[in-house]
Protein backbone atom coordinates (compact mmCIF):
# COMPACT_ATOMS: atom_id res chain seq x y z
CA UNK A 1 0.00 0.00 0.00
CA UNK A 2 2.95 2.51 0.99
CA UNK A 3 4.61 1.66 -2.15
CA UNK A 4 1.72 2.63 -3.89
CA UNK A 5 1.07 6.21 -2.04
CA UNK A 6 4.30 6.54 -2.91
CA UNK A 7 4.22 6.08 -6.64
CA UNK A 8 0.84 7.96 -7.27
CA UNK A 9 2.57 10.93 -5.10
CA UNK A 10 5.14 10.89 -7.65
CA UNK A 11 3.20 10.65 -10.77
CA UNK A 12 1.53 14.28 -9.39
CA UNK A 13 5.11 15.76 -10.11
CA UNK A 14 5.18 16.20 -13.79
CA UNK A 15 1.50 17.30 -14.19
CA UNK A 16 1.79 19.93 -11.49
CA UNK A 17 4.94 20.83 -13.21
CA UNK A 18 3.31 20.80 -16.50
CA UNK A 19 0.47 23.01 -14.68
CA UNK A 20 2.61 25.46 -13.38
CA UNK A 21 4.58 25.72 -16.85
CA UNK A 22 0.88 26.97 -18.24
CA UNK A 23 0.38 29.16 -15.78
CA UNK A 24 3.73 30.50 -16.44
CA UNK A 25 3.09 30.64 -19.88
CA UNK A 26 -0.35 32.38 -19.70
CA UNK A 27 0.68 35.85 -18.75
CA UNK A 28 3.53 35.54 -21.66
CA UNK A 29 0.70 35.08 -24.24
CA UNK A 30 -1.29 38.09 -22.93
CA UNK A 31 -0.89 40.04 -26.47
CA UNK A 32 1.67 43.24 -25.35
CA UNK A 33 4.30 43.88 -22.91
CA UNK A 34 4.26 42.31 -19.32
CA UNK A 35 4.93 45.36 -18.33
CA UNK A 36 3.18 47.57 -19.94
CA UNK A 37 0.18 46.24 -18.38
CA UNK A 38 1.02 45.83 -15.31
CA UNK A 39 2.28 49.44 -15.04
CA UNK A 40 0.44 51.09 -17.72
CA UNK A 41 1.14 52.80 -20.81
CA UNK A 42 2.30 56.49 -19.15
CA UNK A 43 5.37 55.36 -17.17
CA UNK A 44 9.07 56.75 -18.42
CA UNK A 45 11.15 54.06 -20.48
CA UNK A 46 13.48 53.91 -17.65
CA UNK A 47 11.41 52.25 -15.14
CA UNK A 48 9.48 50.20 -17.34
CA UNK A 49 13.63 48.88 -18.14
CA UNK A 50 14.48 48.91 -14.55
CA UNK A 51 10.86 46.55 -13.63
CA UNK A 52 11.84 44.51 -16.51
CA UNK A 53 14.95 43.56 -15.27
CA UNK A 54 13.99 43.52 -11.70
CA UNK A 55 11.17 40.78 -12.77
CA UNK A 56 13.98 39.03 -14.89
CA UNK A 57 11.81 39.71 -17.71
CA UNK A 58 15.11 40.05 -20.15
CA UNK A 59 15.97 36.61 -19.39
CA UNK A 60 15.23 33.71 -21.84
CA UNK A 61 12.40 31.73 -21.21
CA UNK A 62 13.69 28.66 -19.86
CA UNK A 63 15.45 30.49 -17.11
CA UNK A 64 12.54 32.46 -16.35
CA UNK A 65 10.41 29.60 -16.19
CA UNK A 66 12.59 27.76 -13.92
CA UNK A 67 12.97 30.67 -11.50
CA UNK A 68 9.38 31.23 -11.08
CA UNK A 69 9.30 27.37 -10.33
CA UNK A 70 12.01 27.48 -8.10
CA UNK A 71 10.43 30.87 -6.40
CA UNK A 72 6.96 29.10 -5.82
CA UNK A 73 8.58 25.98 -4.27
CA UNK A 74 9.82 28.58 -1.79
CA UNK A 75 6.37 30.19 -1.60
CA UNK A 76 6.78 33.06 -3.49
CA UNK A 77 4.76 33.66 -6.30
CA UNK A 78 5.48 37.45 -6.62
CA UNK A 79 3.82 40.60 -5.54
CA UNK A 80 0.04 41.38 -6.43
CA UNK A 81 0.15 44.67 -8.51
CA UNK A 82 -3.06 45.62 -7.00
CA UNK A 83 -2.66 45.85 -3.13
CA UNK A 84 1.38 45.45 -3.15
CA UNK A 85 1.12 42.48 -1.07
CA UNK A 86 2.90 39.37 -1.31
CA UNK A 87 0.59 36.68 -3.65
CA UNK A 88 0.89 34.23 -1.41
CA UNK A 89 0.35 36.35 1.74
CA UNK A 90 -3.27 37.12 -0.13
CA UNK A 91 -4.11 33.30 -1.54
CA UNK A 92 -3.53 32.13 2.23
CA UNK A 93 -5.87 35.23 3.68
CA UNK A 94 -8.34 33.61 1.46
CA UNK A 95 -7.55 29.55 0.32
CA UNK A 96 -9.58 28.38 3.97
CA UNK A 97 -12.81 30.48 2.87
CA UNK A 98 -12.69 28.58 -0.49
CA UNK A 99 -11.37 25.51 0.82
CA UNK A 100 -14.71 25.57 3.41
CA UNK A 101 -16.99 25.96 0.63
CA UNK A 102 -15.62 23.71 -1.91
CA UNK A 103 -15.29 20.76 1.55
CA UNK A 104 -18.15 21.90 2.80
CA UNK A 105 -19.90 21.59 -0.75
CA UNK A 106 -18.48 18.37 -1.23
CA UNK A 107 -19.68 16.65 1.77
CA UNK A 108 -23.18 18.12 1.66
CA UNK A 109 -23.52 16.90 -2.04
CA UNK A 110 -21.88 13.34 -1.26
CA UNK A 111 -24.18 13.45 1.63
CA UNK A 112 -27.25 13.86 0.08
CA UNK A 113 -26.57 12.73 -3.40
CA UNK A 114 -25.78 9.50 -1.83
CA UNK A 115 -28.94 9.09 -0.07
CA UNK A 116 -31.17 9.92 -2.61
CA UNK A 117 -29.16 8.03 -5.22
CA UNK A 118 -29.95 4.48 -3.07
CA UNK A 119 -33.43 5.39 -2.70
CA UNK A 120 -33.72 5.94 -6.23
CA UNK A 121 -32.13 2.65 -7.07
CA UNK A 122 -34.15 0.94 -4.75
CA UNK A 123 -37.00 2.43 -5.93
CA UNK A 124 -36.34 1.89 -9.42
CA UNK A 125 -38.67 3.69 -11.75
CA UNK A 126 -41.11 4.38 -8.74
CA UNK A 127 -42.45 7.58 -7.63
CA UNK A 128 -39.89 8.00 -5.57
CA UNK A 129 -36.60 7.16 -8.46
CA UNK A 130 -38.80 9.49 -10.38
CA UNK A 131 -38.87 12.47 -8.05
CA UNK A 132 -35.57 12.09 -7.41
CA UNK A 133 -34.61 11.83 -11.16
CA UNK A 134 -36.51 15.48 -11.57
CA UNK A 135 -35.01 16.73 -8.33
CA UNK A 136 -31.33 16.02 -9.75
CA UNK A 137 -31.96 17.63 -12.89
CA UNK A 138 -33.33 20.61 -11.36
CA UNK A 139 -29.95 20.81 -9.55
CA UNK A 140 -28.20 20.47 -12.45
CA UNK A 141 -29.59 22.57 -14.49
CA UNK A 142 -29.72 25.80 -12.12
CA UNK A 143 -26.88 28.10 -12.45
CA UNK A 144 -25.75 28.02 -9.09
CA UNK A 145 -25.73 32.25 -9.00
CA UNK A 146 -29.41 31.98 -9.50
CA UNK A 147 -30.00 29.30 -6.79
CA UNK A 148 -27.65 31.73 -4.45
CA UNK A 149 -29.34 34.87 -5.35
CA UNK A 150 -33.15 32.68 -4.83
CA UNK A 151 -32.01 30.96 -1.37
CA UNK A 152 -30.61 34.31 -0.45
CA UNK A 153 -34.04 36.03 -1.20
CA UNK A 154 -36.37 33.73 0.81
CA UNK A 155 -33.63 32.85 4.13
CA UNK A 156 -31.73 36.42 4.25
CA UNK A 157 -34.10 38.69 3.15
CA UNK A 158 -37.37 37.45 3.95
CA UNK A 159 -36.98 35.00 6.64
CA UNK A 160 -34.02 36.58 8.09
CA UNK A 161 -32.00 33.52 9.10
CA UNK A 162 -28.61 34.00 7.85
CA UNK A 163 -27.08 36.62 6.90
CA UNK A 164 -26.77 37.56 3.28
CA UNK A 165 -22.82 39.05 3.09
CA UNK A 166 -19.92 37.79 4.18
CA UNK A 167 -19.02 34.21 6.08
CA UNK A 168 -17.82 34.86 9.72
CA UNK A 169 -19.25 32.39 11.12
CA UNK A 170 -20.89 28.78 10.19
CA UNK A 171 -24.77 31.11 9.86
CA UNK A 172 -22.87 32.45 6.72
CA UNK A 173 -21.40 29.05 5.86
CA UNK A 174 -24.46 27.71 5.42
CA UNK A 175 -26.18 28.85 2.62
CA UNK A 176 -23.18 29.09 0.14
CA UNK A 177 -22.49 25.63 1.46
CA UNK A 178 -25.63 24.20 0.02
CA UNK A 179 -26.01 25.98 -2.90
CA UNK A 180 -22.04 24.69 -3.93
CA UNK A 181 -23.91 21.67 -2.79
CA UNK A 182 -26.99 21.64 -4.67
CA UNK A 183 -25.51 20.84 -7.99
CA UNK A 184 -23.02 18.63 -6.79
CA UNK A 185 -25.99 16.23 -5.16
CA UNK A 186 -27.81 16.04 -8.35
CA UNK A 187 -24.63 14.84 -10.40
CA UNK A 188 -23.95 12.12 -7.56
CA UNK A 189 -27.56 10.78 -7.01
CA UNK A 190 -27.31 10.27 -10.70
CA UNK A 191 -24.31 8.07 -10.40
CA UNK A 192 -25.19 6.87 -7.60
CA UNK A 193 -28.26 5.14 -8.74
CA UNK A 194 -26.63 3.68 -11.45
CA UNK A 195 -23.55 2.35 -9.56
CA UNK A 196 -26.07 0.75 -7.53
CA UNK A 197 -28.11 -0.55 -10.22
CA UNK A 198 -25.18 -2.14 -11.67
CA UNK A 199 -24.47 -3.85 -8.63
CA UNK A 200 -27.56 -5.00 -6.96
CA UNK A 201 -28.08 -7.62 -10.21
CA UNK A 202 -25.00 -9.10 -9.39
CA UNK A 203 -24.96 -12.85 -8.11
CA UNK A 204 -23.15 -11.88 -4.93
CA UNK A 205 -25.94 -9.86 -4.07
CA UNK A 206 -28.64 -12.65 -4.88
CA UNK A 207 -26.14 -14.74 -3.05
CA UNK A 208 -26.42 -12.91 0.18
CA UNK A 209 -30.33 -11.98 -0.08
CA UNK A 210 -31.13 -16.32 -0.17
CA UNK A 211 -29.08 -16.38 2.68
CA UNK A 212 -31.29 -14.49 4.34
CA UNK A 213 -29.01 -11.40 5.41
CA UNK A 214 -31.37 -8.15 6.16
CA UNK A 215 -32.23 -6.08 2.98
CA UNK A 216 -30.46 -3.34 4.35
CA UNK A 217 -27.70 -5.01 5.45
CA UNK A 218 -27.76 -6.49 1.57
CA UNK A 219 -27.81 -2.71 0.10
CA UNK A 220 -25.80 -0.66 2.53
CA UNK A 221 -22.99 -2.90 2.80
CA UNK A 222 -22.72 -5.15 1.00
CA UNK A 223 -23.82 -3.69 -2.47
CA UNK A 224 -22.94 0.15 -1.54
CA UNK A 225 -19.09 -0.99 -0.58
CA UNK A 226 -18.95 -2.10 -4.18
CA UNK A 227 -21.12 0.38 -6.29
CA UNK A 228 -18.24 3.08 -4.31
CA UNK A 229 -15.39 3.70 -6.84
CA UNK A 230 -17.82 4.88 -9.66
CA UNK A 231 -19.54 7.38 -6.66
CA UNK A 232 -15.86 8.18 -5.49
CA UNK A 233 -14.99 9.36 -9.04
CA UNK A 234 -18.00 11.73 -8.98
CA UNK A 235 -17.25 13.05 -6.18
CA UNK A 236 -13.51 13.64 -6.61
CA UNK A 237 -14.53 15.10 -10.47
CA UNK A 238 -17.36 17.64 -7.97
CA UNK A 239 -15.02 18.74 -5.77
CA UNK A 240 -12.96 20.41 -9.06
CA UNK A 241 -16.28 21.77 -9.94
CA UNK A 242 -17.32 23.37 -6.96
CA UNK A 243 -13.79 24.42 -6.39
CA UNK A 244 -14.11 26.77 -9.57
CA UNK A 245 -17.81 27.22 -8.75
CA UNK A 246 -17.03 28.61 -5.59
CA UNK A 247 -16.35 31.85 -7.58
CA UNK A 248 -20.42 32.30 -8.83
CA UNK A 249 -20.90 31.76 -5.00
CA UNK A 250 -18.71 34.15 -3.70
CA UNK A 251 -19.86 36.60 -5.71
CA UNK A 252 -22.91 36.82 -4.68
CA UNK A 253 -22.73 36.08 -1.05
CA UNK A 254 -19.87 39.04 -1.00
CA UNK A 255 -17.33 36.43 0.73
CA UNK A 256 -13.51 37.17 0.62
CA UNK A 257 -11.87 33.87 -1.23
CA UNK A 258 -9.80 32.86 -3.95
CA UNK A 259 -12.62 32.87 -6.51
CA UNK A 260 -13.65 36.21 -6.25
CA UNK A 261 -10.30 37.38 -6.09
CA UNK A 262 -9.11 35.71 -9.34
CA UNK A 263 -11.95 37.63 -11.04
CA UNK A 264 -11.51 40.55 -9.50
CA UNK A 265 -7.71 40.32 -10.13
CA UNK A 266 -8.98 39.22 -14.05
CA UNK A 267 -10.67 42.58 -14.14
CA UNK A 268 -7.55 44.37 -12.35
CA UNK A 269 -5.57 43.18 -14.82
CA UNK A 270 -2.82 42.14 -11.69
CA UNK A 271 -1.74 39.14 -13.50
CA UNK A 272 0.32 37.98 -10.69
CA UNK A 273 -2.25 37.51 -8.77
CA UNK A 274 -4.09 35.68 -11.48
CA UNK A 275 -1.22 33.63 -11.42
CA UNK A 276 -0.97 32.68 -8.50
CA UNK A 277 -4.26 31.26 -7.74
CA UNK A 278 -5.41 29.66 -11.03
CA UNK A 279 -1.59 27.53 -10.11
CA UNK A 280 -3.13 27.05 -6.59
CA UNK A 281 -6.76 26.14 -7.81
CA UNK A 282 -5.46 23.48 -10.22
CA UNK A 283 -2.62 22.41 -7.70
CA UNK A 284 -5.60 21.71 -5.14
CA UNK A 285 -7.83 19.87 -7.76
CA UNK A 286 -4.58 17.88 -8.91
CA UNK A 287 -3.83 16.96 -5.07
CA UNK A 288 -7.75 15.79 -4.90
CA UNK A 289 -7.70 13.74 -7.13
CA UNK A 290 -4.54 11.81 -6.33
CA UNK A 291 -6.40 11.51 -3.05
CA UNK A 292 -9.30 10.08 -4.75
CA UNK A 293 -7.57 7.59 -6.62
CA UNK A 294 -5.52 6.93 -3.47
CA UNK A 295 -9.19 5.90 -1.49
CA UNK A 296 -9.86 3.80 -4.59
CA UNK A 297 -7.12 1.57 -3.16
CA UNK A 298 -8.51 1.61 -0.16
CA UNK A 299 -12.07 0.62 -0.83
CA UNK A 300 -10.99 -2.03 -3.47
CA UNK A 301 -7.79 -3.57 -2.70
CA UNK A 302 -7.34 -4.81 -6.30
CA UNK A 303 -7.08 -1.23 -7.72
CA UNK A 304 -2.77 -1.11 -6.30
CA UNK A 305 -2.31 -3.97 -8.13
CA UNK A 306 -2.92 -2.85 -11.30
CA UNK B 1 -45.33 15.39 -48.20
CA UNK B 2 -47.55 12.24 -47.44
CA UNK B 3 -43.92 10.58 -48.42
CA UNK B 4 -41.83 12.17 -46.02
CA UNK B 5 -44.23 12.23 -42.89
CA UNK B 6 -44.49 8.32 -43.22
CA UNK B 7 -40.99 8.77 -43.60
CA UNK B 8 -40.64 10.38 -40.14
CA UNK B 9 -43.25 8.19 -38.52
CA UNK B 10 -41.33 5.53 -39.64
CA UNK B 11 -37.95 6.16 -38.65
CA UNK B 12 -36.72 3.84 -35.68
CA UNK B 13 -34.54 6.57 -34.22
CA UNK B 14 -37.35 9.37 -34.34
CA UNK B 15 -40.06 6.30 -32.98
CA UNK B 16 -38.17 5.96 -30.26
CA UNK B 17 -37.60 9.69 -29.09
CA UNK B 18 -41.09 10.59 -29.66
CA UNK B 19 -41.89 7.57 -27.14
CA UNK B 20 -40.57 9.81 -24.31
CA UNK B 21 -42.62 12.11 -23.92
CA UNK B 22 -40.44 14.33 -21.61
CA UNK B 23 -38.01 14.28 -24.03
CA UNK B 24 -40.51 15.68 -26.95
CA UNK B 25 -41.98 18.34 -24.71
CA UNK B 26 -37.82 19.36 -23.89
CA UNK B 27 -37.21 19.34 -27.98
CA UNK B 28 -40.32 21.98 -28.21
CA UNK B 29 -39.06 23.94 -25.80
CA UNK B 30 -35.52 24.54 -27.62
CA UNK B 31 -37.26 24.62 -30.67
CA UNK B 32 -39.30 27.53 -28.99
CA UNK B 33 -36.35 29.46 -27.77
CA UNK B 34 -33.86 29.26 -31.04
CA UNK B 35 -37.07 30.61 -32.90
CA UNK B 36 -37.47 33.58 -30.38
CA UNK B 37 -34.07 33.90 -30.69
CA UNK B 38 -34.31 34.15 -34.41
CA UNK B 39 -37.29 35.57 -35.42
CA UNK B 40 -37.82 37.38 -31.86
CA UNK B 41 -36.07 40.61 -32.66
CA UNK B 42 -38.49 41.04 -36.13
CA UNK B 43 -41.70 40.50 -34.28
CA UNK B 44 -40.59 42.63 -30.92
CA UNK B 45 -39.23 45.73 -32.07
CA UNK B 46 -38.68 47.33 -28.77
CA UNK B 47 -34.84 48.30 -28.57
CA UNK B 48 -33.30 46.42 -25.88
CA UNK B 49 -30.77 48.69 -24.93
CA UNK B 50 -33.10 51.97 -24.97
CA UNK B 51 -32.79 53.86 -21.65
CA UNK B 52 -35.56 55.63 -19.77
CA UNK B 53 -35.25 57.11 -16.52
CA UNK B 54 -38.72 57.96 -15.65
CA UNK B 55 -39.56 53.62 -16.45
CA UNK B 56 -36.78 52.06 -14.20
CA UNK B 57 -37.98 48.96 -12.22
CA UNK B 58 -41.62 49.25 -14.54
CA UNK B 59 -44.19 46.77 -13.72
CA UNK B 60 -45.85 44.18 -16.62
CA UNK B 61 -47.85 46.21 -19.00
CA UNK B 62 -48.81 45.48 -22.33
CA UNK B 63 -46.11 48.33 -23.04
CA UNK B 64 -43.42 46.17 -21.28
CA UNK B 65 -44.67 42.59 -20.91
CA UNK B 66 -42.01 41.75 -18.41
CA UNK B 67 -41.33 44.85 -16.74
CA UNK B 68 -37.90 47.05 -17.35
CA UNK B 69 -34.87 46.58 -15.74
CA UNK B 70 -32.69 48.66 -13.59
CA UNK B 71 -32.50 51.67 -16.65
CA UNK B 72 -35.56 51.82 -17.39
CA UNK B 73 -34.93 49.32 -20.40
CA UNK B 74 -37.78 46.35 -22.05
CA UNK B 75 -36.85 43.42 -20.06
CA UNK B 76 -38.90 41.52 -22.94
CA UNK B 77 -36.76 42.80 -25.66
CA UNK B 78 -33.44 41.97 -23.53
CA UNK B 79 -34.88 38.54 -23.23
CA UNK B 80 -35.42 37.94 -27.14
CA UNK B 81 -31.63 39.32 -27.50
CA UNK B 82 -30.28 37.97 -24.95
CA UNK B 83 -31.55 34.64 -26.12
CA UNK B 84 -29.52 35.62 -29.20
CA UNK B 85 -26.44 36.33 -27.42
CA UNK B 86 -26.70 33.12 -24.64
CA UNK B 87 -27.84 30.30 -28.08
CA UNK B 88 -25.22 31.67 -30.47
CA UNK B 89 -22.27 31.49 -28.12
CA UNK B 90 -23.00 28.34 -27.00
CA UNK B 91 -23.82 26.97 -30.67
CA UNK B 92 -20.78 28.85 -32.06
CA UNK B 93 -17.90 27.36 -29.13
CA UNK B 94 -19.74 23.72 -28.82
CA UNK B 95 -19.92 23.47 -32.90
CA UNK B 96 -16.30 24.72 -33.47
CA UNK B 97 -14.82 22.62 -29.97
CA UNK B 98 -16.68 19.55 -31.37
CA UNK B 99 -14.85 20.21 -35.02
CA UNK B 100 -11.93 20.21 -32.82
CA UNK B 101 -12.26 17.18 -30.21
CA UNK B 102 -13.73 15.14 -33.37
CA UNK B 103 -10.11 15.80 -35.32
CA UNK B 104 -7.69 15.58 -32.35
CA UNK B 105 -10.10 12.38 -31.04
CA UNK B 106 -10.10 10.70 -34.46
CA UNK B 107 -5.90 11.16 -34.68
CA UNK B 108 -5.29 10.21 -31.20
CA UNK B 109 -7.73 6.84 -31.77
CA UNK B 110 -6.97 6.00 -35.52
CA UNK B 111 -3.21 6.51 -34.96
CA UNK B 112 -2.53 5.72 -31.60
CA UNK B 113 1.62 5.98 -30.51
CA UNK B 114 2.73 9.07 -30.40
CA UNK B 115 -0.06 11.69 -31.88
CA UNK B 116 -2.34 9.53 -28.80
CA UNK B 117 0.33 10.12 -26.55
CA UNK B 118 0.83 13.97 -27.51
CA UNK B 119 -2.97 14.53 -27.44
CA UNK B 120 -3.98 12.61 -24.79
CA UNK B 121 -1.40 14.61 -22.27
CA UNK B 122 -2.91 17.54 -23.89
CA UNK B 123 -6.48 16.53 -22.78
CA UNK B 124 -5.22 15.93 -19.55
CA UNK B 125 -3.93 19.16 -18.84
CA UNK B 126 -6.85 20.80 -20.40
CA UNK B 127 -8.93 18.60 -17.80
CA UNK B 128 -6.42 19.58 -14.73
CA UNK B 129 -8.42 22.82 -15.15
CA UNK B 130 -11.23 22.04 -12.98
CA UNK B 131 -14.89 23.59 -14.01
CA UNK B 132 -15.30 27.03 -14.46
CA UNK B 133 -11.17 27.64 -13.84
CA UNK B 134 -10.46 27.12 -17.52
CA UNK B 135 -12.54 29.33 -18.98
CA UNK B 136 -11.56 32.39 -16.39
CA UNK B 137 -7.76 31.33 -17.52
CA UNK B 138 -8.84 31.65 -20.94
CA UNK B 139 -11.03 34.98 -20.52
CA UNK B 140 -8.08 36.03 -18.18
CA UNK B 141 -5.44 36.11 -21.30
CA UNK B 142 -7.92 36.71 -24.15
CA UNK B 143 -10.32 39.81 -22.42
CA UNK B 144 -13.95 39.49 -22.06
CA UNK B 145 -16.21 39.88 -24.51
CA UNK B 146 -19.05 38.01 -26.94
CA UNK B 147 -16.20 36.25 -29.12
CA UNK B 148 -13.49 35.73 -26.24
CA UNK B 149 -16.48 33.56 -24.22
CA UNK B 150 -16.78 32.04 -28.00
CA UNK B 151 -13.17 30.83 -27.73
CA UNK B 152 -13.08 29.94 -24.19
CA UNK B 153 -16.42 27.88 -24.09
CA UNK B 154 -14.39 25.91 -27.68
CA UNK B 155 -11.58 25.51 -25.14
CA UNK B 156 -13.62 23.78 -22.73
CA UNK B 157 -15.70 21.38 -24.69
CA UNK B 158 -12.46 19.93 -26.57
CA UNK B 159 -11.38 17.75 -24.02
CA UNK B 160 -14.25 15.84 -23.22
CA UNK B 161 -15.14 15.58 -27.41
CA UNK B 162 -11.87 14.51 -27.95
CA UNK B 163 -11.76 11.54 -25.57
CA UNK B 164 -15.27 10.59 -25.72
CA UNK B 165 -14.10 10.55 -29.36
CA UNK B 166 -10.94 8.39 -29.18
CA UNK B 167 -12.75 5.85 -27.36
CA UNK B 168 -15.39 5.32 -29.87
CA UNK B 169 -12.40 5.21 -32.71
CA UNK B 170 -10.23 2.98 -30.88
CA UNK B 171 -13.09 0.71 -30.59
CA UNK B 172 -14.54 0.69 -34.15
CA UNK B 173 -10.60 0.45 -35.05
CA UNK B 174 -10.61 -2.98 -34.34
CA UNK B 175 -14.73 -3.97 -35.47
CA UNK B 176 -14.25 -6.66 -38.60
CA UNK B 177 -15.71 -4.48 -41.11
CA UNK B 178 -13.18 -1.66 -40.60
CA UNK B 179 -10.29 -4.89 -40.49
CA UNK B 180 -11.70 -5.92 -43.99
CA UNK B 181 -11.52 -2.18 -45.13
CA UNK B 182 -7.55 -2.47 -44.24
CA UNK B 183 -7.52 -5.84 -46.12
CA UNK B 184 -9.07 -4.45 -49.14
CA UNK B 185 -6.51 -1.50 -49.38
CA UNK B 186 -8.92 1.39 -48.15
CA UNK B 187 -7.01 4.35 -47.43
CA UNK B 188 -7.22 5.47 -44.19
CA UNK B 189 -9.14 9.01 -44.79
CA UNK B 190 -11.58 7.21 -46.91
CA UNK B 191 -12.20 4.37 -43.78
CA UNK B 192 -12.24 7.56 -41.21
CA UNK B 193 -14.25 9.22 -43.66
CA UNK B 194 -17.21 6.83 -44.39
CA UNK B 195 -17.02 4.10 -41.36
CA UNK B 196 -15.41 5.88 -38.33
CA UNK B 197 -17.00 8.65 -38.07
CA UNK B 198 -20.65 8.09 -39.82
CA UNK B 199 -20.60 5.06 -36.58
CA UNK B 200 -18.93 7.55 -34.21
CA UNK B 201 -22.09 9.75 -34.85
CA UNK B 202 -24.68 8.97 -32.28
CA UNK B 203 -22.46 9.53 -29.69
CA UNK B 204 -20.77 12.37 -30.99
CA UNK B 205 -24.47 14.17 -31.07
CA UNK B 206 -25.59 13.07 -27.97
CA UNK B 207 -22.56 14.39 -26.63
CA UNK B 208 -22.53 17.93 -28.32
CA UNK B 209 -26.34 18.49 -27.03
CA UNK B 210 -25.60 17.62 -23.66
CA UNK B 211 -22.29 20.17 -23.63
CA UNK B 212 -24.58 22.98 -25.33
CA UNK B 213 -26.66 22.61 -21.94
CA UNK B 214 -23.22 23.26 -20.25
CA UNK B 215 -21.97 26.01 -22.57
CA UNK B 216 -24.62 28.17 -21.73
CA UNK B 217 -24.59 27.49 -18.08
CA UNK B 218 -20.61 28.70 -18.30
CA UNK B 219 -21.27 31.51 -20.79
CA UNK B 220 -23.72 32.58 -18.28
CA UNK B 221 -21.33 32.18 -15.58
CA UNK B 222 -18.77 34.33 -16.96
CA UNK B 223 -21.40 37.15 -17.93
CA UNK B 224 -22.28 36.77 -14.59
CA UNK B 225 -18.59 37.29 -12.89
CA UNK B 226 -18.25 40.52 -15.52
CA UNK B 227 -15.45 38.48 -17.65
CA UNK B 228 -17.74 36.84 -20.44
CA UNK B 229 -20.45 39.69 -22.40
CA UNK B 230 -19.82 43.20 -21.49
CA UNK B 231 -22.85 45.16 -20.96
CA UNK B 232 -24.78 46.83 -22.46
CA UNK B 233 -25.46 44.02 -24.88
CA UNK B 234 -27.72 41.70 -23.60
CA UNK B 235 -26.92 38.53 -22.05
CA UNK B 236 -29.15 36.22 -19.78
CA UNK B 237 -26.14 35.85 -17.30
CA UNK B 238 -25.29 39.66 -17.00
CA UNK B 239 -28.91 41.17 -17.00
CA UNK B 240 -29.10 38.39 -13.85
CA UNK B 241 -26.08 39.91 -12.77
CA UNK B 242 -27.45 43.94 -13.49
CA UNK B 243 -30.36 42.83 -11.01
CA UNK B 244 -29.16 40.85 -7.89
CA UNK B 245 -28.77 44.58 -6.20
CA UNK B 246 -32.05 44.59 -6.16
CA UNK B 247 -33.54 40.94 -5.68
CA UNK B 248 -35.52 42.01 -2.54
CA UNK B 249 -37.11 44.93 -4.05
CA UNK B 250 -37.45 43.45 -7.76
CA UNK B 251 -37.20 39.60 -7.98
CA UNK B 252 -38.79 39.72 -11.23
CA UNK B 253 -35.20 41.02 -12.84
CA UNK B 254 -33.39 37.85 -11.59
CA UNK B 255 -35.84 35.23 -11.99
CA UNK B 256 -36.74 35.87 -15.95
CA UNK B 257 -33.40 35.23 -16.75
CA UNK B 258 -33.24 32.27 -14.04
CA UNK B 259 -35.80 30.77 -15.45
CA UNK B 260 -35.00 30.82 -18.76
CA UNK B 261 -31.37 29.68 -18.26
CA UNK B 262 -32.49 26.80 -16.29
CA UNK B 263 -34.94 25.93 -18.97
CA UNK B 264 -32.93 25.73 -21.67
CA UNK B 265 -29.89 24.19 -19.65
CA UNK B 266 -32.82 21.11 -18.58
CA UNK B 267 -34.23 21.32 -21.68
CA UNK B 268 -30.91 20.34 -23.42
CA UNK B 269 -29.74 17.59 -20.66
CA UNK B 270 -33.52 16.27 -21.31
CA UNK B 271 -33.45 16.50 -25.42
CA UNK B 272 -29.63 14.78 -24.86
CA UNK B 273 -30.75 12.20 -22.42
CA UNK B 274 -33.31 11.03 -25.08
CA UNK B 275 -31.12 11.13 -27.46
CA UNK B 276 -28.69 8.55 -26.33
CA UNK B 277 -31.93 6.17 -25.25
CA UNK B 278 -33.12 6.62 -29.39
CA UNK B 279 -29.91 6.21 -30.94
CA UNK B 280 -28.65 3.57 -28.86
CA UNK B 281 -31.30 1.41 -27.75
CA UNK B 282 -29.04 -1.38 -26.47
CA UNK B 283 -28.16 0.97 -23.71
CA UNK B 284 -31.78 1.75 -22.23
CA UNK B 285 -32.54 -2.16 -22.45
CA UNK B 286 -29.36 -2.69 -20.43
Amino acid sequence: MIKYIIKRIFQMIPMMLVLSLIVFLMVRMIPGDPVDLMLGFDVPKDTKEYERERLGLNDPLPQQYLRFVGNALKGDLGTSIFSGEPVVKELAKRFPKTLTLAVGGTLFGSLFGIILGIIAAVHRNGPADNIIAVTSLVALSTPSFFLALILMLIFCLQLRWFPSIGMDNWKGAVLPIVTLGAQAVGSIARTTRSAMLDVIHQDYIRTSRARGVPERLVIYVHAFKNALIPILTAIGLRFGGLLAGATLVETVFSIPGIGRFVVDSVGNRDYPAVQGSILVLALTFVIVNTAVDLLYAAVDPRVKYD
Amino acid sequence: MEKKKKFLDGHPILRRFMRRKISVAAAVVLILFVLIALFGPMVWTADPLKQSVMKKYGPMTLENPLGTDNLGRDTLARMIHGARTSLSISFAGVLSGAAIGILLGVLAGYFGGWVDALISRFVDVLLAFPGLLLAIAIVAILGAGSINTIIAITIFTIPGLTRMVRGCVISLKSAEYVQACYTMGESDLRIIVTHIIPNAMSQIIVNVTLSLGSAILTASSLSFLGLGVTPPEAEWGAMLSGMREVVRTYPMGVLIPGIAITLVVMSFSIVGDGLRDALDPKLKNN
